[in-house]
């Protein structure tokens, strides 16, 4: 009942490199590495379960097949991640392009009721945060995720995408002011709520609980 | 776009998106310098720009994502359809989606390699799934093939794959097959040879069913009960030309099912010899192949199988070695039970 992965010391290039000359196990592992990752940012950019779901299975099929055109000019997460975010924006594009495009504008009404900062209401501020997200121009959307959520630096966000850093700053920056209203709407929500169950220390630290880490 | 609004608006205030492009740096030095001024007077901007930087904290304080199981599991019978795909005769390539971002070289060398036109892949520990494996399945049935599985349907003719030594080689040509490569040369997991090279050509030793589908076995096998041999790393090479070789008595603790000798009457089906090895054992190690040898040994201080891959008129056999650890599904609960995997040339 070993935990311990044959490959714990092999390296993604390596892995790549194993794969694309046979070895049959090789891609799943570098899958297992990855997975929490590339789902996170399937499901951030796509807002939808499903939807992710796929755009992520055809992805990695992809990238299963593409493995002996990888080139080592970036890391082996910068190609994946590149494979899955293009997916991902493919969908979020030709999903974009039957309906009309949500305007930000209207994002107060659609969001649903505002929630305190309860812990166990977390899971609906998750909601809210991937129902805002999905709100955004796909582009807009991809950035935010991969900068402001899952933590990648702007020149890293550039080479998954594939655009200039600037192109990067200036997606983040837009798509920080389209969700504006999601704030507030949190905001409201704590006002509302009342005072915080638990102690805080001031009389604002009740809403960090929500937009800190 | 917005780029060329003025800085502060008609209603008095800065523009949403001026404040944000000035978060990030984006205002030429006269716009944020004017920018800044105008919060530095306007309580309702700095409130506007300060929730900017709340959108920011919020989306990094978001919990992580862990990828739920079935999605996991059906990623990896996604790519086990795959590498079925690409196996198979009609091997439809054509039907990936291209990548957007993948740069237009010439593929150096095609990562599965194209399996002969065996018989449809059947995964020994799986025997009840016996239909054939179509392509262009509809993508929700993945499931057919398990993962491990499946993507063992691939690993034909890998050489020699030596962990350590992969791993400590950032050369991405380091473990690419060389074309004709020393057949003497046989390397194990923590050898010397950092850039294993895998001796076989991919097609050289195609796993696969017996022609007529069916597996000879010794008229007596001991089972998996017996005593298992002790085996050590370096004595694999030759253990395993022992058991590929035709005609040769197995020792205790082994079982062969037909390594290249003629077949006995009464050939048991693929389905019987599922029954005689564990089926983490056989799914961990390539399920889709099946083993012409196979015995229960000690290997590094664990219990474990060394199957043999060597059907009749096989210049090299391919072997691993699997710890018998099993009790989970497949690659997803035991990914990596395989200590060694081996190809050895024979004589």
């Amino acid at each position: 009942m070993s935990t311990e992965s044959a490959y714990a010391d092999v390296g993604d290039a390596d892995l790549l490199t194993l794969h694309a000359s046979g070895d049959a196990q090789a891609f799943g592992e570098l899958i297992r590495r990855h997975r929490d990752r590339l789902w996170a940012v399937a499901l951030r950019t796509l807002g939808d379960r499903e939807e992710a779901a796929d755009a992520l299975q055809d992805a990695l099929v992809s990238a299963y097949r593409a493995a002996d055109r990888f080139e080592g000019r970036s890391a082996v997460t910068t190609w994946l991640h590149r494979i899955v975010v293009n997916a991902c924006l493919d969908r979020a594009r030709r999903k974009a392009s039957r309906p009309a495009v949500p305007l930000p504008d209207d994002l107060d009404q659609r969001l649903p009721a505002p929630v305190g900062e309860d812990p166990a209401v977390r899971g609906e501020t998750r909601r809210q945060v991937l129902a805002a997200l999905a709100t955004l121009p796909p582009e807009q959307r991809a950035a935010l995720v991969l900068v402001d959520m899952e933590g990648y630096s702007v020149d890293e966000a550039a080479r998954v995408l594939e655009v200039a850093p600037g192109t990067i700053k200036s997606r983040c920056a837009r798509g920080r002011a389209r969700l504006l209203p999601l704030v507030r709407h949190m905001r409201e929500g704590n006002r509302v709520a009342g005072p915080p169950v638990r102690p805080t220390d001031d009389g604002t630290a009740h809403q960090d609980g929500g937009v800190t880490r | 776009m917005t780029a060329t609004n003025p800085v502060v608006g008609p209603d008095g205030h800065v523009d949403v998106d001026v404040l944000s492009d000035l978060t990030e740096d984006l205002l030429d030095d006269a716009r944020a310098a004017e920018a800044r001024a105008h919060l530095a007077a306007c309580a309702e901007c700095r409130e506007t720009y300060e929730a900017l930087a709340e959108v920011a904290a919020l989306l990094r304080g978001q919990p992580d994502e862990p990828m739920p199981d079935d999605v996991f599991a059906r990623i990896e019978a996604a790519l086990a359809e795959a590498a079925a795909e690409d196996a198979g005769p009609e091997a439809p390539l054509a039907t990936v989606t291209p990548l957007p971002s993948a740069p237009s070289v010439p593929r150096q060398q095609s990562g599965p390699p194209p399996r002969p036109s065996v018989a449809p892949v059947v995964p020994l520990a799986h025997p009840e799934r016996l239909e054939p494996v179509r392509p262009h399945r509809p993508r929700r049935r993945a499931g057919l093939l398990l993962a491990a599985a499946a993507v063992a349907a691939m690993a034909v003719g890998v050489g020699v794959i030596a962990r350590n030594g992969v791993g400590s080689s950032n050369d991405k040509t380091a473990s690419k097959p060389a074309a004709g490569a020393d057949r003497s040369a046989v390397r194990t997991e923590g050898g010397a040879g950092a850039a294993g090279v895998p001796p076989a050509a991919p097609q050289a030793t195609p796993k696969s069913l017996a022609p007529d589908g069916t597996f000879a076995v010794p008229p007596a096998p001991t089972g998996p009960a017996a005593s298992p041999r002790a085996l050590e790393r370096a004595g694999v090479p030759d253990r395993v030309r022992a058991l590929a070789a035709p005609g040769q008595s197995l020792t205790s603790g082994s079982t062969s099912f037909g390594s290249g000798a003629p077949a006995t009457s009464g050939s048991p089906t693929a389905a019987a010899m599922a029954g005689q090895l564990p089926q983490c054992v056989t799914s961990a190690a390539d399920a889709s192949a099946t083993p012409t040898a196979a015995e229960r040994v000690r290997f590094e201080g664990r219990t474990a199988y060394l199957l043999v891959y060597a059907p009749p008129g096989s210049t090299s056999a391919n072997a691993v070695v699997v710890a018998d650890g099993c009790s989970g599904v497949l690659a997803k609960a035991q990914p990596s039970d395989v200590l060694l995997r081996i190809s050895v040339p024979l004589p």
